[in-house]
């Protein structure tokens, strides 16, 4: 901008662009101010002095507004204070002046899950016995990976509320994740019974079926998740992979190049891409998605392992029995 | 936390319902007014078939309701409550499309009517048609600031949209309007744990070896007791970044809770070395040794 200026305005533009630079080179200028205020703030905070830190970072904040890290140091002691939600408007005010900050992040992330808590604090003072309630156990004990304790709960919540899709759903997708398929099928069901267009239920009805070996009947399931979210790659993968598993490579084919079209990342895909182009005879493409698969592999295994465990993953993949993948692999 | 995913899981029999008997009593309190019925577009002398639907529509006997409500329209011409009504009953049969149909046909001859709209952007997200829900809800929410149904709906549609930050706006605002509301409890409390989970993923989108990461998995298994797990990710966190601060805090104050002074020491004073002022490690530090005041 400086240097726009300067062109646009010559000897005029250099003289003043010169006194400029000075102005903000020298000790008592806005810029240089501003890594001050924020180290003052910072050892105000860690040296307990919460007040002064909200004050250096209110400073901050107001003198340089874009600068996201005033907010941020602002909302850490917000936090300190508990001041949850004055901290999350921090965070958010940070996070818009620099939408990839990961201090603003991180830190938005734990007063997130703080505010959540306090909000799941109420309900449980506010309705101890309600359907809400003994949902929110059971997803706890999901959380947890309890699985028999998290359908306990979730068979309270329902008796409670015996026309609730959403009780239904969870409680299908952690008896499906229990490979208790029975109980999962009928739980689906009912809740596709009360709402044909519930996302969840047709996907995890299908899913379950996929696993079950049941390949032609989940595809129609994977269909109408898919027309159900356009925009989702995954109901149009596992279709691919139904089609596939079916024995119907040609027909696997464009709805995995689907799939990899809105999630170029989605590896699984670009592996059956490769497997049907190859059982098809379109060797050049089964060549060319096996190599798109092997480098997204190898993007995966070089990212440490030990930092994704426990992460929360996307919603769940089919998967099938792995002969049948072995036995499609192409050659290279 | 698969519950925490956006699985687009429309629970809107809950909402049509206190939709439908507000909607309801709003019809029942105009039946008994003449003239509400005429601004309403009702002529007086269909109200007794009006009336009938509305019975029927209480009873959940939505085919007498329809047919009382398709009588008033042929015989009287097009309103803007009549629609919303058969919109309502359509949206209970599960038919969204054709109470689309209905619910625009209202919104068109009541533009400045807030619970159309809801009902409209309701059948909307349904359909999964989620930037006309929004335009719908937003319209609606602006009409009908104090409408919590509005703002709960608007949430709703912004969460399918993956618009988190602005789903919790309008769960806020649900919540503030009906503070005693558990249902709206528990709604907030899962928009803000997608908030973080959301959170997460974009650290990791961005800069996957962040020791931020490690931090917020760390963070993670303390909340849940798993004292071994943190202490594995806030040590994979000091190692990606030895100068990061309250890491080993967190470290000395685990140690210290599983009784280990010796180790909680050493990390109050590996804190110490990053911050040296750190007030809550001198502290931890001053109460160590006074415990233990061998502990070296």
């Amino acid at each position: 901008m400086l240097g726009k200026f300067i062109r646009t305005r010559g000897a005029f533009g250099r003289v003043t662009a010169g006194i400029v630079l000075l102005w903000l080179l020298a000790p008592n200028s806005p810029a240089a101010q501003s890594p001050d205020l924020i180290q003052q703030g910072a050892q105000a905070y860690y040296r307990g002095d919460m007040p002064g830190a909200v004050k250096l970072a209110k400073r901050h904040s107001a003198l340089y507004p874009s600068r996201p890290e005033g907010w941020v140091l602002l909302a850490r002691a917000q936090m300190a204070e508990g001041a949850l939600e004055p901290a999350f408007k921090s965070l958010r005010e940070a996070l818009r002046r620099d939408p990839q900050n990961i201090d603003g992040l991180f830190y938005l992330g734990l007063v997130s899950a703080a505010l959540a808590g306090g909000e799941f604090q109420d309900l449980m003072t506010m309705a101890p016995d309600s359907a809400r309630a003994h949902q929110f156990l059971a997803e706890s004990y999901v959380g947890e990976g309890n699985a028999s304790k998290a359908v306990e709960e979730y068979q309270a919540a329902l008796a409670l509320q015996p026309r609730s899709v959403e009780i239904l759903v969870a409680l299908a997708d952690v008896e499906r994740s229990r490979s208790r398929y029975d109980e999962a099928v009928e739980y689906y069901t009912r809740a596709i019974e009360m709402d044909p267009n519930d996302y969840g239920s047709v996907y995890g009805l299908g899913l379950v079926l996929f696993r079950r070996g049941d390949y032609q009947k989940s595809q129609e399931y994977f269909r109408r998740a898919a027309a159900l979210d356009p925009a989702t790659a995954v109901p149009r993968m596992a279709l691919g992979m139904a089609l596939f598993h079916s024995g119907d490579a040609a027909g696997a084919i464009p709805e995995l190049q689907s799939a990899t079209t809105m999630d170029p990342k989605l590896r699984q895909a670009f592996t059956y891409l490769a497997q049907a182009c190859h059982v098809a005879g379109r060797t050049a493409e089964a060549r060319q998605a096996l190599q798109k698969a092997t480098a997204l592999a190898a993007q995966e295994s070089k990212s440490d392992e030990r930092r994704v465990s426990g992460i929360p993953s996307e919603p769940d993949l089919p998967s099938a029995p792995s002969d049948a993948v072995g036995a499609a692999a192409p050659q290279k | 936390m698969e519950q925490v995913h956006l699985r687009m899981r429309i629970a809107v029999e809950r909402l049509l319902a206190v939709t439908a008997a507000i909607l309801i009593s709003a019809i029942a309190a105009s039946g008994q007014s003449s003239p509400r019925q005429a601004q309403s577009g009702v002529p007086e002398e269909l109200v007794p078939v009006f009336n009938r639907g509305v019975q029927a529509l209480q009873a959940g006997q939505y085919y007498v309701a329809e047919s009382a409500f398709l009588e008033v329209l042929k015989k009287g011409g097009p309103s803007s409550l009549v629609y919303t009504n058969l919109g309502t009953i359509y949206q209970q049969r599960g038919d969204h499309k054709k109470a689309v149909e209905n619910l625009e046909r209202s919104v068109r001859l009541a533009p400045r009517s807030a619970p159309p709209k809801v009902l409209l952007g309701s059948s909307f997200l349904a359909l999964g048609r989620i930037p006309e829900a929004t335009t719908q809800l937003e319209a609606a929410a602006r009409l009908a600031p104090k409408d919590p149904l509005a703002h709960l709906q608007l949430a709703k549609a912004y969460a399918r949209a993956k618009n988190l930050l602005k789903s919790v706006d309008e769960f806020q605002a649900a919540r503030a309007l009906v503070p005693a509301d558990p249902e709206l409890a528990y709604r907030l409390g899962n928009s803000y744990l997608e908030v973080s989970v959301w959170t997460l993923r974009e650290i990791i989108r961005l800069k996957p070896k962040s020791p931020r990461v490690d931090q917020t998995m760390a963070e993670t298994f303390r909340a849940q007791g798993r004292n071994d797990m943190a202490l594995r990710f806030y040590q994979f966190a000091a190692e990606n970044d030895p100068t990061l601060p309250d890491v080993h805090l967190a470290m000395a104050q685990i140690h210290q809770s599983m009784g280990k002074s010796k180790e909680a020491l050493e990390e109050a004073n590996r804190e110490l070395a990053i911050v040296p002022g750190h007030a809550a490690a001198l502290e931890l530090k001053r109460n160590l040794e006074a415990a233990a005041p061998t502990v070296q």
